[in-house]
């Protein structure tokens, strides 16, 4: 009895004190908790690494696109600085992937103990019908800033939002953009000429950012031509002649930033100028040695 | 009357792990916000963040200010520069010690990233550390406690068996170091650092096996390490000075790790036969890890 007795107190002792000690790195989904039928809400992904320092995800999210639809993403408040593939949806999974350079172990927070979880991503959806929305992991990788891209042992926590009816002025402000009316911020682009033994071929290279909803998509127009979809970094052909080369970034509300740049070709334009001026010299010179002959 | 004792014995056990078990728990839950209080918060058990109410910004009117302020510990003469959002705001001196102190003002209450890094005498940079901080208006917000990992250059970046590897750079004056090479072995040296926070290290290459390695340093016991530097240990000495520094993901050789290598990286995302270059840890594709050891090496 008394064996029976110090195993149990073992074990209740276990129950009580270890759960706190032991909190292993997660990645979680935090919602408002309820939103109303029109509405746009954000789902904040956060990852709790433990205290290590971590500089890559990589994450893949389910959702019930019955109940809502995928409108964006901001930037502002979150710790990703790059994507190497924005948040974008494709068949209805969610797809995102980027890097924090030089790392980070948790947000700092003063009025908080300790460190609070990384804000990762803070997505925005708009509910489409009442119900209980889920929202789910599928796949989730995150890197630690070890220099050698080691893996971080973590947890998934799904989340979940009531999608309630609409509001009468929901129903009123329907169909109309209130979210963002503005316009994506200027961005420059960077034209990276390939050299003569490079593998990687000439690039341009695109950064632009938009607070309101994020980066939708990015198109190119060539001279006066039609606009292309196109993805930083855009590999660009040189030719004999220099071409202007605009690059459009688009937000998930249409709205959109034009950067420009000209492409240098083979033949510098003062080189072609020098060229044709020659040829006309010549051909006055010829004319008149040929007339003199004659 | 023995069972009776032996049964005190056991609540008093359960109570005590109980009390236990709560304590640890309520240890993780933070404290409520109070403006007008000082709140002040242990992070890593170094690095402390700590936000005041501020005093009248002067303009009477009695709007405080709101500022966020960087202390810690570098190297002696070190300039230390604080990046916002990417973009460099502010660069300040260390002293003697090597303590610095950086006060920024700002305006919103937002959550932002700063970058901080230490530049030593002779130029070679820390790594950078980021800074997720929340910004209360109206409070001067504390980070204090920072301290860089040391700075590293090794005088050769292949090694012939049998001869020598100098490592050096800087660090906190008199501080106790550890220098870790690994490869296919590994070894661990401790050294320490002089009062001008200068240190070398001079490394027998006997016993180890030919082979691609890395050596990096760090202050005794710390988590934080110093940039890793690529070796070979093969057939001839190759200095430092006559050679492509081989930083991973550097492809156009100019020593800085940017969007422009981003780029380039991201070009040869998920195609087949990389660019040698671009393949930061050689397993003949590009994927999340490439991109993770090209953040570990950014420099902006």
């Amino acid at each position: 009895m008394a064996k029976f007795l110090f195993i149990f107190i073992i074990f209740l002792a276990g129950l009580l004190y270890f759960p706190a000690q032991t909190l292993a790195a997660s990645v979680f989904i935090s919602t408002s908790g309820t939103a109303r039928v029109g509405d746009t809400f954000e789902v904040l992904i956060n990852a709790d690494t433990d205290g290590e320092a971590v500089n890559s995800v990589n994450l893949s999210l389910d959702y019930d696109d019955n109940l809502i639809s995928f409108a964006g993403y901001k930037s502002e408040n979150t710790v990703i600085e790059l994507w190497v593939d924005s948040p974008h949806e494709e068949d209805g999974v969610l797809y995102m992937g980027g890097i924090i350079p030089g790392g980070v172990s948790g947000l700092y927070d003063p009025s908080k103990n300790g460190l609070s979880p990384i804000p990762l991503a803070r997505l925005l959806f708009v509910a489409k019908a009442e119900g209980n929305a889920k929202l789910s992991f599928v796949k989730t990788e995150i890197l630690k800033h070890d220099g050698r891209g080691s893996q971080l042992v973590h947890d998934e926590k799904n989340g979940e939002i009531m999608i309630k009816s609409a509001s009468p002025e929901g129903i009123l402000g329907k169909g109309e953009n209130i979210f963002d009316k503005n316009s994506p911020e200027p961005f420059s682009l960077i034209f990276l000429e390939s050299s003569l033994f490079s593998e990687t071929p000439s690039i341009i290279i695109f950064h632009a950012q938009d607070i309101d909803s994020g980066i939708k998509e990015y198109k190119m127009k060539i001279n006066e031509g039609e606009w292309k979809e196109a993805k930083s970094p855009q590999h660009v052909s040189k030719n004999i002649f220099s071409r202007g080369i605009t690059i459009r970034a688009v937000d998930f509300y249409g709205n959109f930033q034009d950067a420009s740049l000209t492409v240098p070709g083979f033949v510098p334009f003062k080189l072609l100028l020098t060229i044709f001026a020659l040829l006309i010299i010549a051909g006055v010179f010829g004319f008149k040695v040929v007339k003199h002959m004659v | 009357m023995a069972n009776l004792h032996f049964h005190k014995k056991i609540i008093i056990l359960l109570l005590f792990f109980f009390f236990l078990g709560r304590s640890a728990l309520y240890a993780q839950a933070p404290p409520p916000v109070e403006q007008e209080v000082t709140i002040s918060a242990q992070v890593e058990s170094v690095e402390s963040v700590e936000i005041t109410p501020s005093s009248s910004s002067g303009s009477g009117i009695g709007i405080p200010k709101t500022a966020v302020q960087f202390s810690g510990q570098a190297y002696p003469g070190a300039t230390i520069f604080v990046l916002k959002g990417g973009v460099e705001v502010l660069s300040v001196l260390a002293d003697k010690l090597g303590n610095f102190s950086a006060t920024l003002p700002e305006q919103y209450n937002s959550t932002t990233v700063y970058t901080l890094f230490a530049q030593d005498i002779t130029g070679n940079r820390s790594l950078l550390i980021n800074y997720p901080l929340v910004v209360y208006i109206g409070f001067l917000t504390h980070l204090g406690g920072i301290h860089f990992a040391p700075t590293i250059v090794t005088d050769k970046i292949e090694v012939r068996i049998g001869d020598y590897l100098t490592a050096f750079g800087y660090g906190a004056p008199q501080k106790d170091m550890e220098a870790f090479i690994s490869g296919i072995e590994k070894k661990t040296f401790t050294l320490a650092s002089k009062a001008d926070g200068s240190y070398r290290i001079t490394i027998p290459i006997l016993d180890l096996p030919k082979g691609n390695y890395t050596i990096y340093i760090r202050y005794a016991g710390d988590s934080r390490i110093s940039k890793l530097v690529k070796f070979v240990i093969g057939e001839a000495n190759i200095l430092s000075t006559e050679g492509v520094l081989n930083i991973p993901g550097d492809c156009n050789s100019d020593s800085i790790i940017n969007l422009v290598d981003f780029s380039v990286l991201a070009f040869w995302y998920g195609k087949s036969n990389p660019s040698r270059c671009v393949d930061t840890n050689s397993d003949n594709k590009i994927d999340l890890i490439d991109f993770s050891i090209l953040a570990f090496w950014w420099t902006g």
